[in-house]
């Protein structure tokens, strides 16, 4: 071992040190050095309130502060102070820290106010103070909110409006003193009063709208009582929210169907198969819909001599069946004895135009039909695509034979579809009672907060009013109107249901009183604001 | 504020000449060359140490610690060590005219405390007769550690490669220069910053003769 080279070493290694060492510093202000530095003063509670900031990565436990009090730094006691606090998060990256001194503080005229001692950095000294000067510090102006069982009491706190942070807590009473003995005067101190923990809102005690209620609220100091302001407290509206929430009522129509064969089919016993099959597999469709379906039969052509042809000759020269048709439809209406859909299910297979005699039939149903005041025409053509685009029904299905297996289950796919036709009930207008809330023994107004459809009239016995406002006077069996967009027969699943639905508040007590609505703000009437508390 | 960059190429080629004249130049055969009788043997023994610590970053603190480490010889050659300081650190006089003047500080955090944990590759053995009397056996090592720097309320990523010289000493005794180079990333206002730093180490400490294994 050794060697010339080893001697090396020592100077090889202060080189290293020397070379090695870098860490990019820039100076910032210390974490420690308080910064944000605001002075209070409150003509009112004649106290000093000081706030300042210091990093929120900075070690409290090593640092005091020292203040500038009559000439000199002395060491502050955080906790021996009016509104002692542990200093707190603020500002998103600071730590607050607060401190108040009775009377007037006035920092020096030159160098610093405040600083900070940290134990293993020095001292480190304030931002140059901000002071501000405050007449009032805390005020009150209570309201009575849900119904008189709490009270809102809308605390002015001068340093959360402006954003000084300070954390100190309130307390409250309530006494029964009026105006004229001094409730609400300033600088008036309110006797034998039961102070507990002030929250927003606070609960109120049972039948207290019958005295003469003044709330006190001071500030909760640590060295002797905080200073007191008081407000009278008003009993706000008693309000009773209710809704209307219901679908408009629809009608079903009853389906009556009658089938006329005009068919070309030259084995007759084909032809009944398939006059058949087409009839009962309406039918049996009709049976599973919501609403009573008859069948008025299957009525085919009748010859020169008025005998009933098969329905699938094609005869020229055959009529109609007209009159045996209308006199079923009589006869079942008169049962029925409500408005009804007539179906009249036309099959042709025909690649022609009908006989004009045929057509004029047709027609002439159709016309007798429509005329009648309780029913409703509805044209089904089962046909060729020449008869199809000849003639417009309100419904075709193109004619296929039997054995094309998407055939029968198109029929009943139309008639889930269609039927029943329905309407919407009444006649575009909805009565409506309004049902006073159980709660409010004796309503004085109504208001609606919310109206969908648009209501029409306010109305009740003998009385009937265009609705032009959201407030009314409460009357007895009140009701309202409402215009429903009518439907009429309209196909099943095409009918579009409707409902209705009214939210309303009821006041039956303090009405003209000051309230808060559901917006969150305060309004100093609610008969007059044109808002609701209830959503 | 003040800023030196770092240029270490030099002094690295110069601490590597240093080193490498250490090494005997004869050893040409390939048969691992030794040391006969070794004073004192690693493998398989445990060895804990007091250390006295500085930390030189170039940034504005008077830095020394103390701490301990424990390292476990898994072989004759490598071995586990885990290590612990504790800081105390001061302004230097330079920043604290700037803090006096202007409420101004670096702004990387003076260190707390370093845990590391790492590795210990000794690459030799020798032994030195000084002043014509006294022999010292020591091992020539290199060290690679990881592990975290306490700064107030900063946690920084910490590497610290270094060389050592352990010397042994009767009865276990042992005394050993650690000269560590730091690297950190500390998350600073601006963001994350590197530091470059050297911490020598001087450490005493003993390691009994029986083997744990």
């Amino acid at each position: 071992m050794g060697g010339p080279h080893t001697s090396l070493l020592p100077v090889a290694l202060g080189l290293s040190v020397f070379l090695t060492s870098c860490s990019f510093v820039e100076f910032e202000r210390s974490p420690y050095a308080p910064r944000g530095f605001d002075v209070v003063y409150s003509d009112q509670e004649d106290l000093t309130f000081l706030v300042w900031r210091i990093q929120d990565d900075a070690r409290l436990r090593r640092v005091h502060f020292e203040l500038f009090i009559d000439g000199e730094f002395q060491p502050l006691d955080l906790a021996d102070t009016a509104f002692p606090h542990e200093p707190f998060d603020c500002d998103r990256i600071y730590t607050c820290v607060q401190f108040q001194i009775p009377g007037r503080w006035e920092p020096p005229e030159s160098g610093p106010a405040l600083r900070a001692v940290d134990r293993r950095h020095g001292i480190f000294n304030a931002t140059e103070p901000r002071l501000h000067e405050a007449p009032v510090t805390f005020a009150i102006d209570p309201i009575a909110i849900d119904n008189n069982r709490s009270v809102r009491p809308y605390l002015f706190d001068f340093f959360a409006d402006e954003d000084i942070p300070l954390r100190r807590s309130f307390q409250w009473g309530m006494a029964d003193v009026p105006v004229h003995h001094g409730c609400g005067a300033e600088g008036v101190t309110i006797p034998n009063v039961d102070f507990s923990s002030l929250h927003d809102p606070v609960p109120l005690p049972q039948g207290w709208s019958e005295d003469t209620p003044c709330m006190v609220v001071r500030p909760h100091r640590s060295d002797r009582d905080g200073d007191q302001v008081s407000a009278h407290l008003q009993p706000g509206p008693m309000l009773y929210g209710e809704r209307i929430d219901e679908d408009v009522p629809v009608i079903n129509h009853p389906t009556m169907i009658a089938f006329i064969a005009d068919l070309q089919v030259v084995n007759e016993s084909r032809c009944e198969r398939i006059i058949s099959e087409i009839t009962s597999t309406i039918a049996d469709a009709l049976s599973q819909r919501p609403a009573p379906h008859h069948v008025l039969g299957t009525f085919r052509p009748l010859d020169q001599e008025g005998q009933q042809e098969n329905g699938c000759s094609q005869n020229p020269h055959s009529t109609l069946p007209i009159q045996q048709i209308q006199a079923a439809i009589d006869q079942r209406a008169e049962i029925w004895d409500q408005d009804t859909t007539v179906v009249l299910v036309y099959l042709n297979n025909v690649e022609l135009a009908p006989p004009n005699n045929h057509l004029q039939d047709l027609g002439n149903l159709a016309f007798y039909v429509e005329d009648r005041p309780d029913t409703e025409l509805f044209t089904w053509l089962i046909a060729s695509n020449t008869i199809r685009a000849l003639y417009i029904g309100d419904e075709g299905v193109p004619w296929a034979p039997l054995e094309d297996d998407n055939f029968l289950p198109a029929l009943e796919s139309v008639v889930h579809f269609h039927f029943p036709l329905r309407t919407t009930d009444g006649e575009g207008m909805m009565p409506l009672t309004i049902p006073p809330p159980n709660a409010a023994p004796d309503p004085e107004y109504v208001r609606f907060c919310s109206h969908s459809p648009t209501i029409e009239a306010m109305v009740g016995p003998g009385y009937f009013q265009f609705f032009y406002r959201e407030t009314w006077a409460w009357r007895r069996d009140i009701g309202i109107t409402a215009t429903i967009p009518r439907q009429d027969f309209v196909s099943f699943t095409t009918y579009r249901r409707e409902s209705v639905l009214y939210v309303y508040e009821v006041c039956d007590a303090y009405c003209e009183a000051p309230f808060i609505a559901a917006n969150g703000e305060r309004y100093e009437s609610w008969l007059d604001a044109e808002r609701c508390q209830w959503r | 504020m003040a800023m030196r960059p770092a240029t270490s190429l030099t002094a690295l080629l110069i601490l590597a000449v240093g080193l490498l004249g250490s090494l005997e130049a004869a050893a040409d055969d390939t048969s691992r060359a030794t040391v006969q009788p070794r004073f004192a043997e690693k493998e398989g023994r445990i060895a804990a140490h007091a250390t006295f610590v500085t930390l030189f970053r170039d940034d504005f603190y008077r830095t020394v610690g103390y701490g301990a480490d424990v390292s476990f010889f898994l072989s004759e050659n490598l071995g586990v060590e885990l290590r612990g300081h504790n800081f105390h650190s001061w302004l230097s006089p330079t920043a604290e005219g700037i803090r006096d003047e202007t409420s101004l500080i670096p702004d990387l955090r003076a260190p707390d405390a370093l845990f590391t944990g790492g590795v210990r590759w000794s690459w030799g053995y020798g032994k030195v007769l000084t002043l014509d009397r006294f022999v010292v056996h020591f091992d020539p090592q290199v060290s690679f550690h990881g592990g975290i720097t306490l700064a107030e309320r900063r946690v920084i990523p910490t590497v610290t490669p270094g060389i050592a010289f352990l010397t042994h000493w009767r009865h276990g005794i042992q005394i050993k220069l650690d000269l560590q180079w730091t690297a950190q990333l500390e998350r600073r206002q601006r963001g994350w910053t590197p530091s470059f730093g050297f911490a020598p180490l001087i450490g005493v400490g003993w390691s009994p003769e029986r083997r744990l294994r």
